[in-house]
């Protein structure tokens, strides 16, 4: 025992041996972390690190979000081990590119350039793209950029919204880095309105006890999508569908929901299906198939009560 | 000149014939615009409160000039010759409020099927 010890100490640790060791420790540790992702057991899925309340470090420096909930249930429903992933959306992407990654967990709009880069499987859940938040006290309608016209409103600078928005309302349109200045502004009455995805101004309200409401629809649009363009070892067509099926059909979402305590009292069309918070009454004994479901989507529609 | 008329004779069969076509098509979009849907076209028993969605919704009526459109906006059903969305409602369970948005133009049918997705929620496929 003593003899190996002094037969260690006796290296010759050169500066290019070092180098050459520390190398070998990080292409190994790299090739373990990817061949950890790739085994059949385990899964490597990238979250953005700053989504509230999607994916996002807490106080403690955890990483939590009702995307990482939809994930890790999904993971235990596939038998798969989940190995969490939080980065900028750059990073996200070239790791999915490099394979380090299988797939990424968070919501994904359908842009013609996200097509490019990614393919999309079936939504896993939706939420509301667009509502206009108002003040507590303000019991005006706007159910379009039309209403809005002369108004101040607070959108989330360089985004598709501001583009829009700018486009109708010009001026008047309030661009803020972070959506929070932009609910706080509204708190203070210092704008008419705020356009926002329901789940993420719920989530401040609540968060911050502003005095504000998510009024009005301004687009049925939803909807969570796992992007990916690499999923390894697992059968794309099949996953995420039979994901949804398993997960709707015990009603597995609403307590995930109860569990963020991110109320949702939108329930949009896609999760839905037909069976949408939001009605639509039309004058067709046709039905399309977005808007056929059942019994089990309608219980998943639970969350809808919080 | 006979030839002139025979082709008028012809190019006006083609315009009939292309009338009589359309016409039969709008016959058979009206008559598939004007069948209520299945749900409507039942009695129902009202949920009890417990079942409620909402059981005492505050509810909101809109009457729109772009109330087809702005339907057709937030529930995702497009305008087509064959269907159009002619009334809905978003509510809030939370703040225990519900809006119905309608065109200037409405029926009882759908105020009633509106006001019954207040207090039921989604009570149809």
């Amino acid at each position: 025992m003593i003899d190996r010890q002094n037969n260690l100490l006796n290296l010759q640790l050169t500066r290019r041996t070092w180098l050459a060791q520390a190398a070998a420790v990080v292409v190994s540790s790299s090739a373990l972390s990817q061949s950890l992702a790739q085994s059949a057991n385990s899964v490597a899925v990238g979250f953005l690190n700053h989504y509230p309340p999607f994916s996002f470090h807490d106080r403690d420096g955890k990483l939590k979000g009702f995307d990482l909930d939809v994930m890790q249930r999904l993971c235990t429903i596939l038998g798969l081990h989940l190995i969490q992933v939080p980065e900028g959306m750059a990073t996200l992407s070239a790791k999915l590119r490099a394979g380090e990654i299988s797939w990424i967990g968070n919501q994904l709009l359908t842009t013609p350039e996200n097509r490019r880069e990614f393919d999309f499987v079936r939504p896993s859940y939706a939420s509301i793209q667009l509502t206009c938040v108002q003040h507590e006290d303000d019991v005006r309608d706007f159910l379009s950029l039309d209403d809005l016209a002369g108004k101040k409103l607070g959108v989330l600078a360089q985004t598709g919204v501001e583009d829009q928005a700018r486009g109708a309302l010009g001026k008047s349109v309030v661009a803020y880095p972070r959506i929070e200045d932009a609910l706080n502004a509204l708190a203070a009455k210092k704008l008419d309105a705020v356009l926002e995805e329901n789940l993420i101004a719920e989530y401040h309200i609540d968060r911050n006890d502003l005095p504000l409401k998510v009024r009005s629809l301004f687009s049925p649009f939803s909807i969570a999508l796992i992007s990916d363009s690499m999923l390894k070892g697992l059968s794309r067509k099949s996953m995420a569908p039979n994901f949804m099926a398993s997960m709707i059909s015990v009603g597995r979402l609403s307590p995930l929901i109860k569990i963020m305590g991110v109320s949702l009292p939108f329930c949009s069309k896609v999760l839905c299906s037909s069976v949408p918070v939001i009605s639509g009454m039309r004058m067709s004994s046709k039905i399309t198939a977005g808007e056929m479901g059942n019994e089990s989507l309608k219980k998943a529609c639970g969350p809808s009560k919080v | 000149m006979m030839s002139n008329a025979s082709s008028l004779s012809y190019s006006l069969c083609r315009w009939l014939r292309r009338g009589a076509v359309l016409l039969v098509l709008s016959v058979l979009v009206a008559c598939q615009t004007m069948v209520p849907p299945a749900v409507d076209q039942v009695r129902f028993i009202p949920l009890v409160s417990s079942k409620r969605v909402i059981d005492q919704p505050k509810i909101k009526y809109l009457v729109r000039p772009d109330g087809y459109e702005y339907c057709a906006r937030i529930t995702g059903i497009p305008v087509t010759p064959t269907s159009r969305a002619m009334a809905c409602a978003f509510w809030n369970v939370r703040r225990k409020e519900c809006t119905i948005v309608t065109p200037m133009e409405t029926g009882y049918n759908y105020l009633g099927h509106e006001l019954r997705h207040c207090v039921d929620g989604a009570f149809h496929d």
